[in-house]
């Protein structure tokens, strides 16, 4: 019943339990302080009766005894000195509020007392009367136990009070504080009149502690209260937050994992149907936001949320991961309707976005994941992730995973992720294939080709890697490791005598960086070198994905003095209007049309367009792929300006190349300058 | 009679009346008693016809115990010393007898037999907690000063229960206490060769007792009035007393510094030299004088008879004869 109870009432409130702790502090502080101010009170009330029993034993008591009296030991005092002084004090006690009087001198005779039983007689007495021996007016409520208190203990609660008994200079009693101390009064008086007093004190000061703490109390309490509001608010917020994309509303990638995760103990205890999780990953979505800023880029991002979430059924997801990934959960009764769903989410972003006054069409790649209740969320994630890089490296919108795919891509993501280590561990490494002069035969250049020295996969092709890590933001950092180790190995041979160029290859992510021009700037201003001896390869494909913002780098780069190579040319689509805008300065056709040349009459109509548009728009015309002397004759007849291939050279190691130049005709080594 | 002070009384009484013999540090208390036994003991003898001022018991009491105080005290000096006991031990034990016989012509034979026992075990405590400390055995003296312990609360229960409540079982247990801390204080300041420390908790010591003989003499003449008469704190009961302590106080100090003397030791003579001008300064000159003319070689029983009658005690308490 207890546990109904509580799980109905839940945890207490922060509120409730800073209520009750903050009331038990109070009610804490107004003890302790109750206690100290009691004890305050009582102590000052004692002093206030030891005062008025010290002006009473000096007033009237003192001025009846003699010096004599004092020095009074082992034997009482005579009895006709014992009447004087019962006939003096006897009156004047009472009136005092004295109940009890005993003199003692220093040797602890107790040499009078208006008990007779006393008078005479030595007792050890109290440690309070050693205080009075030494000159300190004291008083202690006393517990009556001492053998000379036993006549005493018929008046109730008494307080004692030891008043020193000095000797003045003049050989009389002083009332003063100066003067031998002979002896010691000690006085009691009843101690109810003073409990009363301090009860009645005690009394009026607890009440207006109370009120008072009452009052701090309710007043702190409201002053928390109004916090606790404002901190449930935050707290409702920051929860929110945790679980939602600011952007879009949506909820985040971790709170998406959460759901799955649900969602699988789901499926475990219900078995009900399938669920997918589809991974949406918009393309080329940083070119949107960089050429049209990310004001758009972040309204396109909340569009393309909201279509989603338009999509979606009650049952369903929609979550942002981040940047431009979307996922969805989807429960489905069976695969197929699980299709038709997914098919419908691609499709509501069919519609071109206007945004900006420019109309965007949307293409997302999409990994679908399908969640079969044993896997964690994060794994079923990540299946769909490989899933929809497989989608985008295929270009073919979506892919289900499966786990073929999941080998590849994970070896591949597994590359890119020790790319880092790599370059700082210097395995890259590069390679250059000569190119030469198809008319003379003299070289006149060659291109870098980047070589990974893995230590434990051995030597890795560029292919297996360079697709995944020319997509992310890595892949800038190995071109700038290619960059600076080709700039600086052009240093060395213009040093050594070599006046040939090297050509290096730039991904679409690296022309669309305008960081990329000021950093080739500081390569060539560091070696001191011409801007003429480098040229920058990027192909065709890589130039049509953000127009404006390549041709704007492009720019910079021939700015610089460099060269610009379109690699790959007749595989692409570009426009002959686009190409002459273009700032190039070399077409290299691509090697599939060479390879055939001498077979395929198409390659060779092709390449002879190539060629002839290169010289008609002013650039040198480059074959690369050439294996063959026929090849290579056919290229001559068709008027190709520049070769490459394995008909002369394979690409090779940087020592293996300089003696392979080296041991070229002596004019091959001062090739003809870019 | 108080139940629960018949209850405290009753193993000291057990002790009393089944074993005979010498107490030891070691003897356990035996806490069963039959409690009819107990009220079948007839503290109080009805048969006797004497009738005394209560002054003269206060006296007779003062007398015995400062003595008892003294020769304790002496005793066990000696023990921390490490010097036989011979001579000091003959005359505690006639003291203890001499007390003995006084409890019992107030209580009777029953009364007087539980009364040796307790008062021979607490000798024998003092006794064993100054060899203790003469052989820095802290564990030994640590019993002692618990054997003690429970004499304090068995003595005090005896009195309370034999003075049926006059002297009251607190009232004694604080007077006792304080004479049981004086002795150990003195013994371990004779042991730390602390001598003046020890001359001075000695004389309060010993003008501690006429508190405990007044306590027991007023407990018992107010239990019983027929056979004690008068009030022991007036006049002239109160100087004999005050004569008594005096002279006898300032009998033992001479007697310390010739001890101290005979010791040779600088330290401890000069220390019993101050105590004794001490004491001195406080004392009635008609005492010094009198003291004065006092064999220092007499027995502390000699010494007793021959103060009383050097103060001519017999003539100026006016009657109060000592039995």
């Amino acid at each position: 019943m207890y546990r109904t109870i509580g799980r109905r009432l839940g945890p207490p409130s922060l509120l409730l339990v800073f209520g009750a702790l903050s009331l038990a502090i109070v009610v804490g502080i107004g003890l302790a302080l109750g206690a100290v101010l009691q004890d305050s009170i009582r102590s000052r009330a004692i002093a206030d009766a030891s005062r008025t029993g010290e002006v009473a034993a000096i007033v009237g008591v003192q001025p009846f005894l003699e010096v004599a009296d004092l020095e009074q030991n082992f034997l009482p005092l005579a009895p006709e000195r014992i009447s004087a002084l019962d006939d003096s004090l006897g009156s004047s006690l009472s009136p005092n509020g004295i109940v009890r009087l005993k003199v003692w001198n220093r040797q602890h005779w107790l040499i009078y007392s208006d008990n007779a039983q006393l008078r005479g007689r030595w007792f050890a007495g109290a440690e309070t009367l050693e205080k009075a021996f030494e000159g300190e007016l004291t008083s202690e409520i006393t517990d009556l136990t001492a053998p000379e208190e036993r006549e005493e203990r018929d008046f109730g609660e008494l307080l004692a009070v030891y008043v020193p008994l000095r000797l003045g200079l003049d050989g009389g009693f002083t009332s003063g504080t100066e003067g031998e101390v002979i002896g010691a009064f000690e006085i009691y008086l009843p101690f109810e009149p003073i409990a009363s007093d301090i009860a009645a004190d005690t009394r009026r000061l607890g009440i207006a502690l109370a009120i008072g703490l009452a009052v701090l109390y309710l007043a702190l309490f409201r002053l928390v209260a109004g916090a606790s509001r404002r901190l449930r608010r935050q707290s409702e917020r920051n929860l929110y937050l945790a679980n939602h994309d600011s952007l879009t509303g949506l909820k985040n990638r971790d709170a998406f994992i959460v759901a799955v995760d649900d969602r699988r103990t789901t499926s475990e205890t219900e078995g009900r149907g399938v669920d997918l999780v589809v991974l949406l990953d918009l393309d080329r979505f940083q070119n949107i936001n960089d050429t049209l800023g990310h004001e758009v880029g972040d309204e396109l991002l909340r569009v393309v949320g909201a279509r989603l979430l338009s999509e979606a059924r009650s049952v369903d997801l929609v979550a942002r991961l981040g940047g431009d990934e979307f996922a969805i959960l989807l429960s489905a009764t069976n695969e197929e309707q699980g299709e038709k769903l997914v098919g419908r989410f691609i499709r509501s972003l069919n519609e071109p976005i206007e945004l900006g006054g420019v109309r965007l069409e949307i293409r997302a790649s999409v990994g679908v994941s399908v969640h079969n209740g044993k896997l964690a969320g994060n794994e079923v994630l990540q299946q769909a992730d490989i899933a929809m890089y497989a989608a985008k490296a295929n270009h073919t919108v979506i892919e289900v995973f499966r786990p073929d795919l999941n080998q590849l891509t994970f070896e591949s993501l597994e590359l890119v992720s020790e790319v880092r280590s790599g370059i700082e561990e210097q395995q890259f490494a590069l390679h250059y294939q000569p190119k030469y002069s198809i008319e003379t035969g003299q070289f006149n250049g060659c291109e870098a080709l980047v070589r990974w020295n893995h230590p434990v996969r051995g030597f890795v092709s560029p292919a297996r890697f360079m697709p995944a890590v020319e997509q992310l933001p890595i892949g800038r950092e190995l071109t700038d490791y290619i960059l600076a180790s080709a700039v600086a190995q052009l240093r060395v041979w213009q040093d050594l005598g070599f006046a040939f160029g090297i050509s290096v290859n730039l991904s679409a992510r690296d022309v669309n960086d305008p960081t990329l021009p000021p950093y080739i700037d500081s390569l060539l201003r560091r070696h001191d070198l011409d801007g003429r001896l480098l040229t920058l390869e990027l192909t065709e494909g890589t130039v049509l994905t953000n127009e404006d913002r390549t041709i704007s780098t492009l720019q910079q780069i021939r700015e610089l003095g460099c060269g610009v190579s379109i690699d790959d040319f007749g595989t692409g689509y570009a426009s002959l209007s686009y190409l002459i805008r273009l700032p190039a300065t070399e077409l290299k056709i691509d090697m599939s049309f060479i390879r055939d040349l001498d077979t395929n009459e198409q390659s060779r109509t092709i390449v002879q367009h190539c060629v002839d548009i290169a010289h008609s728009l002013g650039l040198t015309a480059t074959a690369e792929g050439i294996e063959t002397v026929e090849v290579e004759s056919l290229l001559r007849t068709m008027g190709c300006d520049t070769g490459q291939g394995y008909l002369r050279s394979k690409p090779l190691p940087v020592d293996d190349f300089v003696s392979f130049i080296t041991a070229q005709p002596a004019a091959s080594t001062h090739g003809q300058k870019p | 009679m108080k139940r629960h002070h018949a209850l405290l009384l009753a193993p000291m009484l057990l002790a009393a009346s089944c074993s005979n013999s010498t107490a030891t540090s070691q003897s356990a208390p035996v806490f069963a008693l039959d409690r009819q036994a107990v009220d079948g003991i007839a503290f109080v003898d009805e048969e006797r016809a004497d009738v005394l001022p209560a002054a003269v018991l206060r006296s007779l009491l003062q007398d015995l115990l400062t003595e008892h105080s003294e020769l304790s005290i002496e005793i066990m000096r000696q023990a921390v010393d490490g010097k036989p006991l011979a001579t000091s031990l003959a005359e505690l034990t006639t003291n203890t007898d001499a007390l003995t016989l006084a409890i019992g012509f107030v209580y009777g034979p029953d009364g007087a037999a539980a009364f040796d026992q307790l008062w021979t075990n607490h000798i024998q405590f003092f006794n064993d907690y100054a060899s203790a400390r003469g052989n820095n055995d802290d564990a030994a003296a640590a019993r002692a000063v618990t054997e003690l312990g429970h004499y304090e609360g068995d003595f005090s229960s005896y009195i309370d229960l034999a003075t049926s409540g006059e002297a009251e079982f607190h009232d004694v247990l604080y007077v006792l206490h304080s004479h049981v801390e004086q002795l150990l204080a003195q013994a371990t300041a004779w042991a730390a060769k602390d001598y003046a420390t020890a001359y001075q908790v000695s004389d309060e010591s010993y003008r501690h007792m006429d508190v405990i003989a007044f306590a027991l003499a007023a407990g018992i003449a107010n239990q019983q009035p027929d056979a004690f008469t008068g009030d022991p704190a007036t006049e002239p009961a109160a100087a004999c007393a005050g004569l008594q302590l005096a002279g006898s106080l300032l009998a033992w100090n001479r007697a310390q510094l010739v001890g101290a003397q005979n010791s040779g030791a600088e330290s401890q003579i000069v220390a019993a030299e101050s105590a004794l001008a001490a004491l001195e300064r406080m004392t009635p000159p008609e005492v010094i004088d009198r003291v004065a003319s006092l064999d220092p070689d007499l027995t502390a029983l000699e010494k007793r008879a021959a103060l009383r009658k050097a103060l001519a005690l017999t003539d100026e308490c006016d009657g109060l004869v000592l039995p």
